[in-house]
């Protein structure tokens, strides 16, 4: 009898070890499902209106969008070019349980910060928060409105400094070139 | 004389619009170099504190951090073993010069995200910020102190729930395998 006991109280603590290594991984949020429609390749045109940030001009870009650390995130990678040159982007979203919205930043190779809050309600998304070019800061506000099928869009901006007199920073059009791979 | 007068004026156009389009190209702030100890390849042990993030435990791990987008930014990822599985994280420090500080922000692959500021004094570099775990909303300070010949380290983190009462929740021992690439 102390026998079975013994070879019982082994297996409990060797089965309640093993559940505890291999205790189920997190899995993400589903309001992240949310962002899927983002993921892909894109490229888009677009236009800055003379403004604080500069005279305007047109420019054109690509990004990339994907989902990494086992779906908790979004990254994509930006490249936009126009008359002065290049810049090249890295962007994450993140969903946040707390303050449940979307958590938004936005580096630049010319040093800009965006960061951001995302909300999104059916097609339209929108961005809010500050971006920190060249040592100064504004508030923008930034809004996609995707097409029904979900490869095109169209995207307009604005910029404060104040947060209360807003001006119109740049428009662009988007096109999905790539969906998003399949599972 | 008109003919030179309008030679002039084209040459003066051509050469102020050539200027413009290649404008020197922004430079990353000089505190951006404060983060270059950072820089390399790091194998780290892990030994976590019994706490409100769970009950302890060891792991070991490598940590892997560039300059990126021209310097501006620098990416970190980890890649870390333990009793609970694999993790993989992604971290963007990034100096503001609006603010003049560093941002500091990390995901990972349980869907935890820290967000805050990095604070870098001669050897020591310190975190600081919010930490959201499974839904669960942390304070965090993260000293990271390195050795004179910045070959070394160690990092103290600890945890609090309202701000005031913290707890030892983590110490890492580090050690650089592999330096930045010379330049």
């Amino acid at each position: 009898m102390q026998r079975i006991s013994l070879l019982l109280l082994v297996l409990v603590l060797f089965s309640a070890t093993a559940m505890q290594a291999q205790a189920p991984a997190p899995k993400p949020n589903p309001e992240l499902k949310k962002l899927l429609p983002l993921v892909g390749h894109w490229t888009y045109e677009g236009e800055f209106k003379p403004g604080p940030l500069g005279p305007g001009g047109k420019y054109t870009g690509e990004q990339s969008v994907r989902m990494i650390l086992g779906g908790f995130f979004m990254e994509g990678q930006v490249t936009e070019k126009d008359a002065s040159g290049e810049v090249r982007g890295l962007f994450a979203q993140a969903y946040d349980p707390v303050n449940k919205n979307f958590v938004f930043n936005f580096f630049l190779s010319d040093g800009t910060i965006f960061s951001a809050v995302l909300n999104i309600s059916g097609n339209t998304w929108t961005w809010a928060g500050e971006v920190h070019p060249a040592g100064k800061q504004y508030r923008y506000r930034e809004t996609v409105i995707l097409a029904a099928d979900l490869t095109s869009a169209t995207q307009n901006a604005e910029i404060s400094v104040d947060g209360k007199t807003w001006t119109p920073w740049c428009e662009e059009k988007w096109t999905k070139v790539q969906a998003a791979p399949k599972k | 004389m008109t003919r030179i007068s309008v030679l002039l004026f084209v040459l003066v156009v051509f050469f102020a619009t050539a200027m413009q389009a290649q404008a020197p190209a922004p430079k990353p702030s000089p505190e951006a170099k404060k983060l270059l100890p950072l820089v390399g390849h790091w194998a780290y042990e892990e030994e976590d504190k019994p706490g409100p993030l769970g009950p302890g435990g060891k792991s070991s791990g490598e940590y892997t951090a560039q300059m990126i987008l021209g310097g501006f930014f620098m990416q970190g990822v980890e890649r870390e073993k333990g009793a609970a599985g694999k993790m993989l994280a992604l971290g963007i420090e990034a100096y503001d010069p609006s603010t003049k500080n560093f941002t500091s922000n990390w995901y990972y692959s349980d869907g935890t995200v820290f967000s805050g500021t990095l604070t870098a004094s001669g050897n020591t570099f310190t975190w600081a910020g919010k930490l959201v775990v499974a839904g669960k909303q942390y304070l965090m300070k993260e000293p990271f102190v390195i050795s004179p010949d910045l070959m070394s380290g160690t990092i103290t983190e600890e945890i609090s729930v309202d701000g005031k009462t913290w707890v030892p929740a983590a110490v890492v021992k580090c050690a650089k395998v592999k330096p930045a690439p010379k330049k």
